[in-house]
């Protein structure tokens, strides 16, 4: 399954200082506006939806479903 | 850990430990070799023992560097043994230091210290414990926050993403005013023994006050008490299960072990009574936000929603002077008590 770290840009400091710190500095993170917190379900579609550009770059188009 | 060559004006120093951004925003001490060693030789720890990895960055906080954050935070030797014990505390997963170092919540580490060694450190359970005005309990506080900040790197804005800080994150230490308690000290009620020194660290809250300036019996100081709990802006309102911390004063407590309370009773009733209908607990504060216990799906709008999970989960300890107020600590909620003895590196108490 295609798997992306997601961080909210408020955190994208904190989350560059834990992956230096977990030994994986190339750890890609997609970064998307804050908060995430009450966004809803519809919003949250919309989000992950702009994330496929970037998962298919990473990994190539999604396999057979 | 290395020796580096700082300016040796103390002003000059202090102007480059904020560039360094090792300060708190207040001067330090440096930690020069000779007080850093002055530190050690207060513990059997040796200097290059590892206490643990602070997160985030995961870096070690070996004795000597808990020795070197102690010194700048203005501690005497004294406060080592507590100190070491406050970071195994706080580096236990229950304590989530984590969370609580990149949170929003406004939490700070809060260290309570209670036996022998918190007398021989000099650590304050009385008037004004709180602070400010004690030299340990202000310096102990200090020095772990300086850890969490230059070992662990949660800097304020950056890292550490409080929304608006606190000022209990310069300092939250206290002490148990066992002279005042007419039960057994804390750390026995926990299953301790009363020689042992227990540190008691949970990532919790500055003080929010309890004022009951009338009640002559424990109905009503308890039930003050339980009116303040209970409210939906708190961590504790939503996250289950969570400890909260009550500081009971000399004088609320004297009311309640008159008609014959123990710390239990206190802590049953605040298991009973800290509730929120339903009614308003969904209407704001973290609702949807954490799994709920299943007994909710049944709630109707009066259904009062407990925030203790278990009556232990309500942690009282006697601190404070005279005057009716005692003092609740809510807590980040995902972050649980954890409590370690003051021991050696082979894990013997401490004793003085």
């Amino acid at each position: 399954m295609r798997t992306l770290t997601i961080c909210t840009d408020v955190f994208e400091q904190m989350a560059d200082l834990e992956k230096s710190a977990l030994g994986m500095p190339d750890l890609g993170i997609a970064i998307i506006d804050h908060p995430l917190v009450y966004r809803s379900a519809e919003e949250l579609e919309q989000i992950a939806d702009a994330l496929e550009p970037l998962l298919t770059s990473r990994f190539g188009p999604p396999g057979p479903s | 850990m290395s020796l580096v060559e700082v300016p040796e004006d103390l002003a000059d120093f202090n102007r480059w430990a904020v560039d360094q951004r090792w300060s708190d925003g207040l001067p330090l001490v440096p930690p020069t070799r000779e007080l850093v060693d002055d530190a050690l030789r207060a513990t059997p720890w040796p200097a290059d023992a590892v206490v643990g990895q602070v997160p985030p960055r995961l870096a070690a906080a070996t004795v000597e560097v808990i020795a070197a954050n102690a010194v700048m935070a203005g501690c005497r030797p004294s406060a080592m043994p507590i100190l070491i014990a406050a970071v195994q505390a706080m580096l236990d997963p229950a304590v989530n230091l984590f969370g609580a170092q990149a949170t929003t919540h406004p939490c700070a580490i809060m260290v309570m210290v209670t036996g022998p060694l918190a007398d021989v450190a000099g650590i304050h359970g009385g008037s004004g414990c709180f602070g400010p005005g004690f030299h340990a309990n202000a310096s102990i506080g200090r020095a772990v926050r300086l850890i969490q900040q230059n070992v662990g790197g949660a800097w304020p804005g950056e890292t550490d993403r409080a929304t608006h800080g606190t000022p209990a994150k310069f300092s939250f230490c206290f002490g148990e005013n066992e002279a005042a308690n007419p039960w057994e000290p804390y750390r026995v009620s926990r299953g301790f023994e009363v020689e042992d020194t227990v540190i008691t660290v949970v990532a919790a809250e500055g003080p929010h006050n309890l004022n009951d300036h009338v009640s002559k019996d424990p109905r009503g100081v308890l039930f003050t008490f339980a009116q303040t709990i209970s409210t939906i802006g708190s961590n504790n309102a939503y996250c289950q299960p969570a400890d909260f911390v009550l500081a009971i004063s000399p004088e609320h407590v004297q009311v309640v072990a008159d008609a014959g309370f123990t710390r239990h009773d206190v802590q049953q009733y605040l298991f009973e009574r800290c509730r929120i209908s339903y009614r308003h607990w969904k209407l704001g504060g973290m609702i949807g936000m954490l799994p709920q216990p299943k007994h909710l799906e049944a709630a109707d709008d009066d259904y009062p929603v407990p925030i203790l999970k278990t009556a232990d989960d309500a942690h009282v300890v006697v601190a404070g002077g005279p005057g009716r107020h005692s003092a609740w600590m809510p807590t980040f909620g995902i972050s649980r008590i954890a409590n370690r003895v003051a021991c050696d590196p082979d894990g013997g108490a401490l004793r003085p």
